[in-house]
């Protein structure tokens, strides 16, 4: 957000003074809130330390999920500059294709089966999960957003919305509206008790997995030939066509990465909260975005970074700040307003929506 | 290359199966009943001769004029082969044999589609035959859905008794089906270069008259609709049976939304006045005529017109994506709740009793409330717009959306202060001078018509606010940050103020929606301003034509108006109105009826990519369906 | 372009003009034409003229989607019962019976939506539903101005019936009933003294929430935490971590079941909530809430509202109801016998005052349909033998507790027990 100051007039310039006084303002009186808060009530009420150990754990597993899908997000909109509003539905498929391979492995006996059987099952269930996800992702991308590409930028918004509906409620017609109850094998029930912590087995595989997947893209975005294209094309489209990198190629694959991502997201989610239905993708999903927004859109370990804050301060805030539960999105989206506020291209900014917005 | 023609054949009846699939999952065969086979096979019909015509037209080397809405060059939305510049060449030596091919054709995607079909009903059968159910996975596989698939009875399924024939039938059935469409498709083709030549020679001969004839009846049928619908109002006339008033709403719908077409077809001058007075005396006289349910699906439409309205400053004048816009519907609405509604909230009448105000219910009638709830929503706006000053695109829409979020969640969990999810019930209605308007009229308005007639007016005042705003120095202020906010500042724009109105006076519409919204709906809930609100409010203006009116109103006309219209296939409603909303945007992007600065914007050269044909494709159907207009009005732009 | 703006906003002010001035106008005019229909309406107001050879149309406002989907489509499938029973039985005076079925999602602002659509339909005679206390909450008042009585079979809110409400009635019971005697159970029976009330922020689930925290406040017991949650969300471990820190000996939950099953499974991971007690209500009497829970649900406490049964009637009705949709009632959930109940109990008294007038028209009194429903006095339903007060309360029966022990509900107090 830089200005040619030769030409800015009195008028601007005052404003913006004023407002950046404003925000500065108004960011120490929040900050001292927040510490009287916190100070006062948050620890007054005597939570012993092994409750706030759970409560970060519960959210890093919560921030592990949202990373996940907010790398979609962010690996799509780094290149395309479109929010994929469906993102959080491509999650849904995965968690509810999981389900079904789930159901299959059960009524074959694979999950009560030696523990090598189990862990090769629950791999291959995963592994379904995600080329469903990639399956809806690239049809997304096919039919409903490539014939956009050169659209303004609200139309492929509002294509995402409809296609988003519409994935949501075929799958309510298709696989009814009532929830599907993940039923997990024994290997995986359960968890780790430590003193008086307790982790439950899947919050550490989800926190796990997200954690080597998310370094596996990075290393295929920054190592590869691949990952060189995908760059190439997120900083100007048109001079990496000339340069012979196939943009189209690059963006399915992009799609395929991040719905990928996203299937892992759901099935695991699934093991872990054990219910999947039609709609159980949209606010992870929204909130998956948010976190992407949270760490600078377009920007990988921001968007990383970014869930995992989101989730730690929603298991965290409404007990540090000594307010009831159900408040925990309120302070994720003031959280989001708030870093915002101080920093507009989010924790980390990027160079890439400057062009563009 | 006949290998290659039969590998398209199939992948084309591949692509229909995958569609007829699809419907199957969902249930439409058991909801259709007997008949759900033949229809089935149409649409497969349809599917084939898409496909098959594609192939024609790159077989007779022109393109055959494909119309409005079209998909050619279209990445991604045709169905079968991309390129079909090598399309068979045999075919071109052999002329005579083309409508054998094309039999050929058809009947191989026809046979391909009606096998898969076969084998999915008969493993469905088979398996329920057998008590092995699926219905627990796919929801609407039961025996009355697969049967009505196969033509039989749901207990011959059961039962496991459906005879072999019944498959063979099917398949035959779609063979059919493909035959059908490859001599539909072979007849045009072969009609094709005459017709042409016919075609314009009818033109050339009749050309003005005919354009005068389609114009009058365009102007005209708004009128003729109008008056039919008050002619089924008349007591005594009965026409559709249990669906007439879903007939009678649905013709209500269509006479407003051509009501606008009309306005533009009329010649500019005298005539436009006069149509446009008239029809908005017959517009106006419809909260008399129409009945309760129709008076409250119009009023809903009219308030969302308010709605983006509204939006339409902040999105379309400002450039500001503001994804939170139901924060201030719910304002205005709950700002109303609190005013005139019998709960009253500790805090709320322990603040009136500090003022000296005894907190009696209703504290104001509707119009005192009117400038409170505007003027809370328009704080709200200013509220919401500092924070977000600095902010731009994407990072402006999230922001929004979570203010409305924080707005929709406190009011769901400040039970003390808004009721919480019981909601505010019983909020009393706007009266007419202190009298309640169906005894001012004789019985003739009802409570909903009342509604309805006062989202008329309000929308209307706000469309004429709107229109002389954005012709104002605001208006160009606005347009300037749009395009660029540093040049706009550098050339003396303040942004600040600029930006703060926008956000206002947005708001303070939305207030005026919000309000007449709590009103219309009696009991107000939380879940009432849920994101789906500002979704809607945002896609009705981005289908409509953002930036345009008329398109506003258009596209609440189609997005509110028509799913109450579907309400009976209820299931199928949201589904109908997510894939309409995606081929919607690929169609027409620029909305149906887009404002001349959208359009000269989709038509910016430089903010085209590499592949920018596409875009120019687009608007070259945009120019093309405006033709008629465009005749009628000698060439005149359309800037409604 | 801004000349047609001109224009346009010229039709604009002319249509303004015409609303101020030219209101009476039409006003003044359509009297002369419309008479004879202001005079059918005068003589229909108030009473619901059914042509000969046309049907007696009952609404019907199910939550068919929305959370509960399930218990939705059961109740739905108890009313078609009831009037297919009617039906059979010949309808009322050659009048067959129909249901109009519209979806209440469980939410007001649906059951507002469906209420202003009965209320714009004159053929409408009375009302089964809504399903949910939030959904009939929307109903309440648009059917009270319209004069259309209704019978919900299962919005247990203690609210929905006064007696400022002469449309409002229900079978079901009300939750002030349930949450006491929930209250009574865990403090008396299970000799609990420090209980956690967590409630999923609808209307039913967080009245009762606070009908039981008074119970048990009242009977000594203290009450450790009151939480939300919302309908919808999946993971509760953050809420209960900080319920658990309180150590309190049960966890009640007033909502839904998905919501239950999972709090329940959940606090099995939860530090401090492993062996606590959980309760739940009525909501979560289904498949879904053991299904939900899997193994956590063993030893879990569900109350539930329940008719006094009598066998041969039931049975009849399970058979009927296999036999139409294949499956047994008690697998979608409860309330169907209500359903069907309130159907009757609507058919009874629409059979006390309707006649047929001279044209072989049924004619139906507003009026003295709503006085009938009241004065229904000793109808024998499902659930028992109905008899509905002054204010509308219909339901017959008691809360009844189960505890959940092999995968099943077993029932350990309450109603029917003694």
């Amino acid at each position: 957000m830089t200005s040619s100051p030769a030409t800015v007039q009195a008028a601007g310039t005052e404003g913006r003074t004023s407002l950046r006084q404003f925000t500065r303002v108004l960011g120490a009186v929040i900050l001292l809130f927040v510490i009287w808060r916190v100070t006062t009530v948050g620890l007054s009420e005597g939570y012993p330390a092994s409750f706030w150990i759970s409560q970060a754990l519960n959210g890093l597993v919560l921030g592990g999920v949202y990373a996940l899908v907010a790398l979609g997000y962010t690996l799509v909109y780094g290149i395309l500059f479109m929010i994929n509003f469906a993102h959080g539905e491509v999650m849904m498929i995965g968690g509810i294709t999981g389900y079904f391979a789930l159901q299959f492995a059960q009524a074959r006996g694979w999950m009560e089966g030696p523990w090598a059987v189990v862990v090769v099952a629950l791999l291959l269930i995963m592994f379904i999960g995600m080329a469903a996800s990639v399956l809806i992702g690239v049809t997304l991308e096919r039919l409903a957003y490539r014939p956009l590409r050169q659209a303004p930028r609200l139309v492929p918004l509002i294509s995402a919305i409809g296609a988003s509906l519409f994935l949501q409620y075929s799958v309510l017609l298709i696989f009814g509206v009532s929830p599907h109850s993940y039923r997990k094998p024994a290997l995986i029930s359960g968890g780790l008790r430590l003193g008086d912590v307790f982790i439950p087995y899947t919050g550490a595989i989800i926190f796990v997995t997200s954690i080597l997947l998310m370094l596996a893209l990075y290393f295929i975005i920054q190592r590869t030939k691949l990952g060189r294209a995908m760059r190439a094309v997120a900083e100007d489209r048109s001079t990496a066509s000339l340069m012979g990198v196939d943009v189209n190629a690059v963006i399915v694959v992009t799609f395929m990465l991040g719905s990928a991502l996203a299937g892992a997201a759901g099935v695991m989610l699934g093991f872990h909260n054990t219910v999947v239905k039609f709609n159980s993708g949209f606010l992870p999903g929204l909130k998956a975005f948010t976190a992407a927004v949270l760490g600078g859109i377009g920007n990988i370990p921001g968007a990383m970074f970014g869930a995992l804050l989101l989730g730690l301060i929603e298991a965290i805030g409404p007990s540090a700040l000594g307010i009831p539960t159900e408040y925990k999105d309120v302070i994720a989206f003031s959280l989001l307003v708030l870093i915002l506020i101080f920093r507009p291209t989010g924790l980390f900014g990027e160079v890439l929506s400057e062009k563009k917005a | 290359m006949p290998v290659e023609s039969a590998t398209r054949a199939v992948r084309t009846g591949l692509v229909a199966f995958a569609f007829l699939a699809y419907l199957i999952f969902i249930g439409v065969p058991g909801k259709i009943g007997g008949s759900a086979l033949p229809v089935l096979a149409l649409i497969s019909a349809l599917f084939i001769w898409l496909a098959l015509r594609r192939e024609s037209a790159a077989l007779s080397g022109t393109a055959v004029d494909p119309g409005p809405g079209a998909y050619q060059k279209k990445p991604g939305w045709e169905i079968g082969p991309r390129d079909t510049s090598d399309a068979s060449p045999f075919v071109d030596h052999l002329p005579f044999s083309v409508v054998t091919g094309f039999v050929l054709k058809g009947v191989l995607a026809g046979c391909t589609t009606g096998l898969l079909i076969a084998v999915l009903s008969g493993v469905s059968a088979t398996a329920m035959g057998n008590g092995v159910s699926i219905q627990p996975v796919f929801d609407k596989i039961v025996p009355v859905n697969v049967a009505a698939l196969i033509g039989v009875s749901p207990g011959q399924i059961a039962q496991a008794e459906v005879p072999l024939l019944r498959f063979v039938l099917q398949v035959l059935f779609f063979a059919g089906a493909g035959l059908l469409a490859a001599l539909v498709a072979a007849a045009a083709r072969s009609s094709q270069s005459q017709a042409e030549q016919l075609a314009r020679l009818t033109t050339r001969l009749s050309g003005p008259t005919t354009v005068n004839v389609a114009r009058y009846a365009g102007v005209a049928l708004p009128f003729l609709l109008l008056a039919y619908i008050a002619w089924l109002g008349l007591p005594g006339v009965s026409v559709f049976g249990s669906n007439e008033g879903t007939i009678r709403l649905l013709i209500t719908l269509i006479a407003t939304g051509s009501g606008l077409f009309a306005l533009r077809l009329s010649l500019p001058g005298r005539e436009r006045t006069v149509v446009g007075v008239l029809l908005g005396l017959g517009v106006l006289a419809m909260p008399f005529i129409l009945d309760q349910f129709q008076n409250s699906v119009m009023g809903l439409v009219f308030i969302f017109v308010m709605m983006g309205l509204g939006l339409n400053i902040v999105v379309g004048y400002a450039g500001l994506l503001d994804l939170g816009y139901v924060a201030f519907f719910a304002i205005g609405a709950y700002t109303y709740a609190f005013l005139s509604a019998p709960f009253s909230s500790p805090y709320v009448s322990s603040l009136l009793l500090l003022l000296g105000v005894a907190p009696e219910s209703p504290l104001l009638g509707y119009w005192m409330a009117l400038p409170v709830a505007m003027l809370t929503a328009a704080a709200g706006g200013i509220l919401l717009g500092i924070p977000v000053l600095r902010m731009r695109g994407d990072y402006l829409a999230i922001v929004t959306l979570g203010f409305g979020e924080i707005i929709r969640l406190f009011m769901l969990n400040l039970g003390e202060l808004t009721n919480g999810p019981r909601g505010i019930l019983e909020i009393s209605q706007p009266a007419l001078f202190g009298l309640s308007p169906s005894s001012v009229t004789f019985g003739l308005l009802s409570s909903q018509g009342w509604i309805f007639l006062l989202a008329l007016v309000s929308s209307a005042l706000v469309a004429f606010v709107a229109i002389r705003l954005n012709d104002s120095r605001l208006g160009r202020a606005w347009f300037a940050m749009q395009e660029d906010e540093d040049v706009a500042e550098a050339t003396g724009v303040h942004l600040v103020r600029t930006k703060l109105l926008a956000f206002a006076i947005g708001a303070t519409f939305a207030g005026m929606a919000g309000q007449l919204y709590a009103a219309r709906q009696i009991n107000i809930f939380p879940e009432n301003f849920s994101l789906f609100v500002s979704i809607d409010a945002l896609a009705l203006i981005i289908v409509g034509g953002i930036g345009s009116p008329a398109g506003i109103v258009l596209g609440a006309l189609a997005l509110k108006g028509l799913p109450e219209v579907l309400r009976g296939v209820d299931e199928y409603r949201i589904v109908t109105f997510a894939a309409l909303l995606v081929i919607m945007m690929i169609v027409r992007p620029a909305g149906i009826l887009p404002s001349a600065r959208r359009r000269i914007q989709i038509n910016d050269p430089n903010e085209m990519g590499p592949d920018s044909k596409i875009v120019s494709d687009g608007e070259a159907e945009v120019v093309q369906t405006a033709g008629v207009a465009k005749n009628a009005a000698n060439g005149q732009e359309e800037a409604m | 372009m801004s000349k047609k703006l001109t224009i346009f906003s010229l039709f604009l002010v002319a249509a303004l003009m015409m609303a101020a001035c030219a209101a009476p106008q039409p006003a003044a005019q359509a009297p002369a034409e419309e008479a004879p229909m202001e005079e059918t309406a005068a003589d229909m107001s108030g009473k619901v003229v059914i042509a000969s050879g046309s049907m007696i149309r009952i609404g019907g406002s199910f939550a068919l989607t929305g959370p509960i989907p399930d218990p939705g489509l059961n109740i739905r499938h108890g009313a078609e019962l009831a009037i297919d029973d009617l039906n059979a039985m010949g309808g009322l005076e050659g009048f067959m019976f129909e249901l109009v079925a519209e979806d209440g999602a469980c939410d007001g602002t649906q059951g507002t939506n469906v209420g202003n659509k009965f209320a714009a339909d004159e053929t409408i005679v009375a009302v089964t539903g809504g399903t949910c206390s939030g959904e009939t909450f929307g109903l309440v008042p648009i059917l009270l101005e319209a004069r259309i009585p209704f019978v919900s079979p299962s919005a247990t809110n203690p609210d929905i019936t006064s007696a400022d409400c002469d449309v409002c009635n229900r079978v079901a019971l009300s939750d002030a009933l349930q949450g006491a005697t929930d209250a009574d159970f865990v403090v008396n029976d299970l000799g609990l003294t420090k209980v956690a009330v967590v409630h999923d922020n609808s209307d039913y689930g967080k009245g009762l929430a606070e009908i039981f925290q008074s119970g048990v406040m009242e009977l000594g017991a203290k009450v450790s935490s009151f939480e939300g949650v919302q309908v919808g969300d999946t993971d509760f471990r953050a809420m209960l971590a900080r319920v658990g820190a309180d150590g309190p000996q049960a966890v009640f939950f007033g909502g839904y079941s998905t919501e239950a099953g999972l709090i329940a499974q959940q606090m099995t991971e939860t530090p401090g909530l492993e062996d606590t007690a959980f309760m739940s209500v009525d909501g979560a009497y289904t498949q879904q809430y053991l299904e939900a829970a899997g193994d956590a649900s063993e030893g879990t406490y569900i109350s539930f509202v329940s008719g006094a049964d009598s066998e041969e009637m039931n049975e009849e009705f399970d058979a009927k109801y296999m036999e139409k949709y294949g499956v047994s009632p008690d697998d979608l959930g409860p309330f169907h016998s209500q359903s069907y109940d309130s159907v009757k109990l609507i058919a009874a008294a629409i059979a006390a005052v309707a006649s047929v007038d001279d044209n072989g028209n049924l004619v139906i009194d507003r009026e003295e349909l709503i006085s009938a429903i009241r004065s229904v006095d000793a109808f024998e339903g499902l659930t028992g033998t109905i008899k509905c007060d002054s204010i509308g309360e219909c339901g017959a029966g008691g809360v009844q507790i189960f505890q959940v022990s092999e995968g099943d509900f077993n029932q350990v107090s309450g109603f029917g027990m003694e």
